[in-house]
Protein backbone atom coordinates (compact mmCIF):
# COMPACT_ATOMS: atom_id res chain seq x y z
CA UNK A 1 0.00 0.00 0.00
CA UNK A 2 2.73 2.43 1.00
CA UNK A 3 4.80 1.39 -2.00
CA UNK A 4 1.93 2.07 -4.38
CA UNK A 5 1.25 5.39 -2.75
CA UNK A 6 4.90 6.32 -2.96
CA UNK A 7 5.10 5.27 -6.59
CA UNK A 8 1.98 7.26 -7.38
CA UNK A 9 3.43 10.29 -5.60
CA UNK A 10 6.65 10.01 -7.56
CA UNK A 11 4.72 9.64 -10.81
CA UNK A 12 2.56 12.65 -9.96
CA UNK A 13 5.63 14.71 -9.12
CA UNK A 14 7.41 13.77 -12.32
CA UNK A 15 4.36 14.63 -14.35
CA UNK A 16 4.08 17.96 -12.63
CA UNK A 17 7.77 18.70 -13.16
CA UNK A 18 7.63 17.96 -16.87
CA UNK A 19 4.34 19.81 -17.29
CA UNK A 20 5.94 22.98 -15.93
CA UNK A 21 9.15 22.84 -17.97
CA UNK A 22 8.25 21.04 -21.17
CA UNK A 23 7.01 22.83 -24.26
CA UNK A 24 3.34 22.34 -25.07
CA UNK A 25 2.39 21.06 -28.50
CA UNK A 26 -0.74 22.76 -29.80
CA UNK A 27 -2.81 22.07 -32.96
CA UNK A 28 -0.57 19.45 -34.55
CA UNK A 29 -1.55 18.37 -38.06
CA UNK A 30 -0.11 16.66 -41.08
CA UNK A 31 -1.06 17.59 -44.62
CA UNK A 32 -2.60 14.55 -46.33
CA UNK A 33 -0.31 13.51 -49.15
CA UNK A 34 -1.29 13.77 -52.81
CA UNK A 35 -1.02 10.45 -54.67
CA UNK A 36 2.48 9.04 -55.14
CA UNK A 37 4.20 11.76 -53.12
CA UNK A 38 6.81 10.28 -50.75
CA UNK A 39 7.50 13.46 -48.78
CA UNK A 40 5.13 14.96 -46.25
CA UNK A 41 4.92 18.00 -44.00
CA UNK A 42 3.81 18.18 -40.38
CA UNK A 43 2.92 21.36 -38.54
CA UNK A 44 2.37 22.30 -34.90
CA UNK A 45 2.62 25.29 -32.57
CA UNK A 46 5.25 24.77 -29.88
CA UNK A 47 4.67 26.82 -26.76
CA UNK A 48 7.79 27.22 -24.69
CA UNK A 49 7.59 26.21 -21.04
CA UNK A 50 9.32 27.95 -18.15
CA UNK A 51 12.74 27.07 -19.49
CA UNK A 52 14.08 27.79 -22.97
CA UNK A 53 14.47 24.64 -25.02
CA UNK A 54 15.39 23.49 -28.50
CA UNK A 55 13.74 21.07 -30.89
CA UNK A 56 16.63 18.97 -32.11
CA UNK A 57 14.92 16.29 -34.15
CA UNK A 58 12.00 13.98 -34.61
CA UNK A 59 11.12 10.52 -35.78
CA UNK A 60 8.11 8.54 -36.82
CA UNK A 61 7.29 5.02 -37.92
CA UNK A 62 5.65 6.13 -41.16
CA UNK A 63 8.76 7.76 -42.64
CA UNK A 64 12.41 6.87 -43.03
CA UNK A 65 13.39 10.12 -41.36
CA UNK A 66 12.06 13.45 -40.17
CA UNK A 67 13.90 16.73 -40.54
CA UNK A 68 13.17 20.24 -39.33
CA UNK A 69 12.93 22.50 -42.39
CA UNK A 70 12.59 26.17 -42.99
CA UNK A 71 11.66 27.99 -46.18
CA UNK A 72 13.02 31.38 -47.07
CA UNK A 73 12.43 33.70 -50.05
CA UNK A 74 15.75 35.05 -51.16
CA UNK A 75 16.75 36.69 -54.46
CA UNK A 76 13.56 35.62 -56.20
CA UNK A 77 13.89 31.99 -55.17
CA UNK A 78 12.26 29.99 -52.38
CA UNK A 79 14.92 28.02 -50.55
CA UNK A 80 13.98 24.98 -48.50
CA UNK A 81 16.67 24.15 -45.96
CA UNK A 82 17.11 21.64 -43.15
CA UNK A 83 17.82 23.04 -39.69
CA UNK A 84 19.88 21.37 -37.00
CA UNK A 85 17.59 22.66 -34.32
CA UNK A 86 14.78 25.08 -33.68
CA UNK A 87 14.98 27.36 -30.63
CA UNK A 88 11.91 27.38 -28.41
CA UNK A 89 12.24 30.41 -26.10
CA UNK A 90 10.54 30.22 -22.72
CA UNK A 91 6.91 31.35 -22.73
CA UNK A 92 6.96 31.97 -26.50
CA UNK A 93 5.00 30.25 -29.26
CA UNK A 94 6.87 28.97 -32.27
CA UNK A 95 4.46 28.10 -35.04
CA UNK A 96 5.36 25.55 -37.70
CA UNK A 97 2.97 26.40 -40.54
CA UNK A 98 2.68 26.11 -44.35
CA UNK A 99 5.16 28.31 -46.15
CA UNK A 100 7.43 28.50 -43.10
CA UNK A 101 9.05 26.04 -40.72
CA UNK A 102 7.76 22.50 -40.86
CA UNK A 103 8.70 18.94 -40.05
CA UNK A 104 9.55 17.26 -43.32
CA UNK A 105 8.68 13.58 -43.44
CA UNK A 106 11.13 11.95 -45.82
CA UNK A 107 10.68 8.57 -47.43
CA UNK A 108 7.07 7.99 -46.47
CA UNK A 109 6.29 4.30 -46.37
CA UNK A 110 2.73 4.91 -47.44
CA UNK A 111 0.37 7.73 -48.34
CA UNK A 112 -1.20 9.62 -45.46
CA UNK A 113 -4.97 9.86 -45.67
CA UNK A 114 -7.32 12.28 -43.90
CA UNK A 115 -8.81 10.82 -40.76
CA UNK A 116 -5.80 8.84 -39.61
CA UNK A 117 -3.46 9.88 -36.82
CA UNK A 118 0.30 9.58 -36.99
CA UNK A 119 2.56 9.65 -33.94
CA UNK A 120 5.70 11.72 -34.28
CA UNK A 121 8.23 11.70 -31.46
CA UNK A 122 9.70 15.17 -31.05
CA UNK A 123 13.14 15.37 -29.49
CA UNK A 124 13.87 18.36 -27.27
CA UNK A 125 17.27 19.23 -25.84
CA UNK A 126 15.94 19.56 -22.27
CA UNK A 127 12.45 18.10 -22.28
CA UNK A 128 13.59 14.94 -24.00
CA UNK A 129 11.44 12.80 -26.25
CA UNK A 130 7.79 13.79 -26.51
CA UNK A 131 5.24 11.68 -28.41
CA UNK A 132 2.67 13.76 -30.24
CA UNK A 133 -0.40 12.55 -32.12
CA UNK A 134 -0.68 14.34 -35.46
CA UNK A 135 -4.06 14.06 -37.19
CA UNK A 136 -3.85 13.86 -40.98
CA UNK A 137 -5.97 16.59 -42.50
CA UNK A 138 -7.07 17.24 -46.07
CA UNK A 139 -4.38 19.09 -47.98
CA UNK A 140 -6.87 21.16 -49.88
CA UNK A 141 -6.99 23.85 -47.20
CA UNK A 142 -3.98 25.94 -46.32
CA UNK A 143 -4.98 26.20 -42.69
CA UNK A 144 -7.43 23.37 -42.19
CA UNK A 145 -9.91 23.37 -39.37
CA UNK A 146 -8.97 21.07 -36.52
CA UNK A 147 -11.48 18.54 -35.27
CA UNK A 148 -11.78 20.52 -32.04
CA UNK A 149 -12.97 23.65 -33.89
CA UNK A 150 -16.25 22.04 -34.87
CA UNK A 151 -16.96 20.93 -31.34
CA UNK A 152 -16.38 24.40 -29.93
CA UNK A 153 -18.88 25.95 -32.31
CA UNK A 154 -21.82 23.85 -31.13
CA UNK B 1 49.56 87.05 -84.88
CA UNK B 2 52.13 84.37 -85.70
CA UNK B 3 51.04 81.61 -88.15
CA UNK B 4 51.68 78.83 -85.66
CA UNK B 5 49.35 80.36 -83.09
CA UNK B 6 46.68 80.95 -85.71
CA UNK B 7 46.76 77.36 -86.87
CA UNK B 8 46.60 76.08 -83.27
CA UNK B 9 43.58 78.24 -82.66
CA UNK B 10 41.88 77.00 -85.81
CA UNK B 11 42.64 73.39 -84.92
CA UNK B 12 41.20 73.85 -81.44
CA UNK B 13 38.09 75.48 -82.87
CA UNK B 14 37.67 72.60 -85.31
CA UNK B 15 37.81 70.10 -82.46
CA UNK B 16 35.21 72.02 -80.52
CA UNK B 17 32.91 72.24 -83.54
CA UNK B 18 33.23 68.52 -84.28
CA UNK B 19 32.63 67.65 -80.64
CA UNK B 20 29.56 69.89 -80.48
CA UNK B 21 28.29 68.31 -83.68
CA UNK B 22 28.64 64.82 -82.21
CA UNK B 23 26.80 65.84 -79.05
CA UNK B 24 24.03 67.50 -81.02
CA UNK B 25 23.58 64.46 -83.20
CA UNK B 26 23.43 62.18 -80.21
CA UNK B 27 20.92 64.13 -78.22
CA UNK B 28 18.78 65.71 -80.88
CA UNK B 29 18.88 63.81 -84.12
CA UNK B 30 18.55 60.36 -82.46
CA UNK B 31 15.23 61.16 -80.77
CA UNK B 32 12.59 58.74 -82.04
CA UNK B 33 10.02 60.43 -84.16
CA UNK B 34 7.12 58.41 -82.71
CA UNK B 35 6.65 56.56 -79.40
CA UNK B 36 6.98 52.73 -79.53
CA UNK B 37 3.72 50.89 -80.13
CA UNK B 38 2.14 49.31 -77.07
CA UNK B 39 -1.00 47.25 -76.48
CA UNK B 40 -2.58 50.11 -74.55
CA UNK B 41 -1.71 53.77 -74.43
CA UNK B 42 -2.13 53.71 -70.64
CA UNK B 43 0.61 52.54 -68.29
CA UNK B 44 0.41 48.87 -67.28
CA UNK B 45 -1.67 48.26 -64.12
CA UNK B 46 0.11 48.12 -60.79
CA UNK B 47 -0.01 44.60 -59.34
CA UNK B 48 1.95 42.55 -56.82
CA UNK B 49 4.56 41.82 -59.44
CA UNK B 50 5.12 43.11 -62.95
CA UNK B 51 2.91 43.58 -65.99
CA UNK B 52 4.94 43.76 -69.17
CA UNK B 53 4.20 46.86 -71.26
CA UNK B 54 4.66 44.65 -74.31
CA UNK B 55 3.76 40.92 -74.06
CA UNK B 56 6.80 38.80 -74.81
CA UNK B 57 6.87 35.91 -77.30
CA UNK B 58 8.45 32.77 -75.83
CA UNK B 59 10.97 30.59 -77.65
CA UNK B 60 9.16 27.61 -79.23
CA UNK B 61 9.70 24.33 -77.45
CA UNK B 62 8.03 20.95 -77.26
CA UNK B 63 7.15 20.11 -73.67
CA UNK B 64 5.23 17.05 -72.47
CA UNK B 65 1.84 17.27 -70.75
CA UNK B 66 0.58 15.07 -67.94
CA UNK B 67 -1.05 12.69 -70.39
CA UNK B 68 2.35 12.12 -71.95
CA UNK B 69 1.48 14.06 -75.11
CA UNK B 70 3.63 16.73 -76.76
CA UNK B 71 2.74 20.27 -75.73
CA UNK B 72 3.79 23.13 -78.00
CA UNK B 73 3.64 26.89 -77.47
CA UNK B 74 0.51 27.10 -79.64
CA UNK B 75 -1.24 24.99 -76.99
CA UNK B 76 -1.04 28.00 -74.67
CA UNK B 77 -3.12 30.07 -77.11
CA UNK B 78 -6.86 30.59 -76.93
CA UNK B 79 -6.99 31.11 -73.18
CA UNK B 80 -5.11 32.84 -70.40
CA UNK B 81 -2.62 30.61 -68.61
CA UNK B 82 -1.49 30.76 -65.00
CA UNK B 83 1.80 28.92 -64.69
CA UNK B 84 3.58 27.81 -61.52
CA UNK B 85 7.05 26.25 -61.48
CA UNK B 86 7.37 23.48 -58.89
CA UNK B 87 7.78 19.75 -58.36
CA UNK B 88 5.92 16.88 -56.77
CA UNK B 89 8.58 15.99 -54.20
CA UNK B 90 8.20 19.44 -52.67
CA UNK B 91 6.43 18.81 -49.35
CA UNK B 92 5.28 22.23 -48.26
CA UNK B 93 5.62 25.15 -50.67
CA UNK B 94 4.15 23.51 -53.79
CA UNK B 95 1.09 21.93 -52.15
CA UNK B 96 0.34 25.29 -50.57
CA UNK B 97 0.71 27.08 -53.92
CA UNK B 98 -1.59 24.63 -55.70
CA UNK B 99 -4.16 24.91 -52.94
CA UNK B 100 -4.00 28.68 -53.36
CA UNK B 101 -4.32 28.41 -57.15
CA UNK B 102 -7.32 26.13 -56.78
CA UNK B 103 -8.87 28.84 -54.67
CA UNK B 104 -7.99 31.45 -57.30
CA UNK B 105 -9.62 29.27 -59.95
CA UNK B 106 -12.87 29.09 -57.98
CA UNK B 107 -12.80 32.82 -57.39
CA UNK B 108 -12.18 33.66 -61.06
CA UNK B 109 -14.89 31.24 -62.21
CA UNK B 110 -17.37 33.28 -60.21
CA UNK B 111 -15.93 36.68 -60.90
CA UNK B 112 -15.21 36.40 -64.63
CA UNK B 113 -16.89 33.22 -65.92
CA UNK B 114 -16.47 34.29 -69.57
CA UNK B 115 -12.68 34.48 -69.37
CA UNK B 116 -11.05 31.15 -70.18
CA UNK B 117 -8.12 30.37 -67.87
CA UNK B 118 -6.02 27.21 -67.64
CA UNK B 119 -3.62 26.31 -64.84
CA UNK B 120 -0.24 24.63 -65.29
CA UNK B 121 2.30 23.19 -62.90
CA UNK B 122 5.57 23.19 -64.84
CA UNK B 123 8.03 20.77 -63.33
CA UNK B 124 11.49 21.92 -62.31
CA UNK B 125 12.32 18.26 -61.65
CA UNK B 126 12.07 16.38 -64.96
CA UNK B 127 14.24 13.55 -63.59
CA UNK B 128 11.59 12.50 -61.06
CA UNK B 129 8.37 14.09 -62.31
CA UNK B 130 7.03 11.75 -64.96
CA UNK B 131 3.79 12.72 -66.75
CA UNK B 132 1.96 10.07 -64.75
CA UNK B 133 3.28 11.40 -61.48
CA UNK B 134 2.38 14.95 -62.48
CA UNK B 135 -1.11 13.90 -63.50
CA UNK B 136 -1.85 12.24 -60.15
CA UNK B 137 -0.43 15.27 -58.33
CA UNK B 138 -2.08 18.20 -60.14
CA UNK B 139 -5.51 16.60 -60.47
CA UNK B 140 -5.49 16.02 -56.72
CA UNK B 141 -5.66 19.78 -56.20
CA UNK B 142 -8.10 20.44 -59.04
CA UNK B 143 -9.42 18.09 -61.68
CA UNK B 144 -8.77 20.69 -64.36
CA UNK B 145 -5.14 21.44 -63.50
CA UNK B 146 -2.43 20.50 -65.98
CA UNK B 147 1.15 19.38 -65.53
CA UNK B 148 4.03 19.98 -67.92
CA UNK B 149 7.49 18.47 -68.05
CA UNK B 150 10.14 18.21 -70.75
CA UNK B 151 13.85 18.32 -71.30
CA UNK B 152 15.90 20.19 -68.73
CA UNK B 153 17.17 22.76 -71.28
CA UNK B 154 13.62 23.49 -72.50
CA UNK B 155 12.26 23.83 -68.97
CA UNK B 156 15.18 26.02 -67.94
CA UNK B 157 14.67 28.29 -70.94
CA UNK B 158 10.94 28.54 -70.26
CA UNK B 159 11.65 29.53 -66.66
CA UNK B 160 14.35 32.03 -67.56
CA UNK B 161 12.29 33.68 -70.30
CA UNK B 162 9.43 34.15 -67.88
CA UNK B 163 11.58 35.52 -65.06
CA UNK B 164 11.85 32.41 -62.89
CA UNK B 165 14.77 30.38 -61.62
CA UNK B 166 15.25 26.90 -60.25
CA UNK B 167 18.32 25.27 -58.78
CA UNK B 168 18.76 21.50 -58.97
CA UNK B 169 21.55 20.42 -56.61
CA UNK B 170 24.39 18.54 -58.25
CA UNK B 171 25.96 15.28 -57.24
CA UNK B 172 23.01 13.99 -55.28
CA UNK B 173 23.38 10.46 -53.97
CA UNK B 174 19.78 9.94 -52.96
CA UNK B 175 16.49 10.64 -54.69
CA UNK B 176 15.43 12.86 -51.79
CA UNK B 177 16.98 16.11 -52.96
CA UNK B 178 15.19 19.44 -52.67
CA UNK B 179 15.02 22.05 -55.41
CA UNK B 180 14.97 25.76 -54.67
CA UNK B 181 12.73 27.55 -57.12
CA UNK B 182 10.96 30.81 -57.81
CA UNK B 183 7.38 30.80 -56.64
CA UNK B 184 5.91 33.28 -59.10
CA UNK B 185 2.52 32.93 -60.73
CA UNK B 186 3.37 33.55 -64.37
CA UNK B 187 0.60 34.87 -66.61
CA UNK B 188 0.50 34.06 -70.33
CA UNK B 189 -2.05 35.84 -72.48
CA UNK B 190 -4.42 34.22 -75.02
CA UNK B 191 -1.70 34.60 -77.67
CA UNK B 192 0.54 32.43 -75.51
CA UNK B 193 2.83 35.36 -74.76
CA UNK B 194 4.22 36.37 -71.39
CA UNK B 195 1.92 39.08 -70.06
CA UNK B 196 2.80 39.41 -66.38
CA UNK B 197 4.52 37.86 -63.38
CA UNK B 198 2.67 37.86 -60.06
CA UNK B 199 5.21 37.62 -57.24
CA UNK B 200 4.78 35.82 -53.91
CA UNK B 201 3.15 35.62 -51.42
CA UNK B 202 0.03 34.37 -53.13
CA UNK B 203 -3.01 35.31 -51.11
CA UNK B 204 -5.75 33.93 -53.41
CA UNK B 205 -7.88 37.10 -53.20
CA UNK B 206 -4.89 39.23 -54.21
CA UNK B 207 -3.91 36.97 -57.11
CA UNK B 208 -7.48 36.97 -58.41
CA UNK B 209 -7.68 40.75 -58.14
CA UNK B 210 -4.33 41.21 -59.89
CA UNK B 211 -5.35 38.84 -62.67
CA UNK B 212 -8.59 40.79 -63.14
CA UNK B 213 -6.56 44.01 -63.51
CA UNK B 214 -4.33 42.39 -66.13
CA UNK B 215 -7.31 41.17 -68.16
CA UNK B 216 -9.07 44.52 -67.86
CA UNK B 217 -6.00 46.37 -69.12
CA UNK B 218 -6.35 44.53 -72.39
CA UNK B 219 -9.86 45.70 -73.14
Amino acid sequence: MARTAFATLLLALSCTASAVDAPKLVDPWIRATPPQVPTGAAYVTIQGGDAADKLTGAKTNVAAKVEIHTTKQQDGVMHMMPMDSLAIPAHSAVKLAPGGEHLMLIGLKRGLTPGETVTITLQFEHAGAVDVAFPVLDARASEPEHPGDHMNNH
Amino acid sequence: MKNKTLWSLLAAAAVVVVFAGVLAHHYIADRPSAPPTTISAAAPPAINGNVLPQPRTLTPAVLVDDDGNPFVNADFAGHWSLVYFGYTYCPDVCPLALVELASVKKSLAERMPDVAVEYYLVSVDPARDTPERLHAYVTYFDRGFHGLTGSLPDLTRFATETGSLFLIPEGQETTNYLISHSTNVTVLDPDGKLAAVITPPHEPATVAADFAKIVASRD
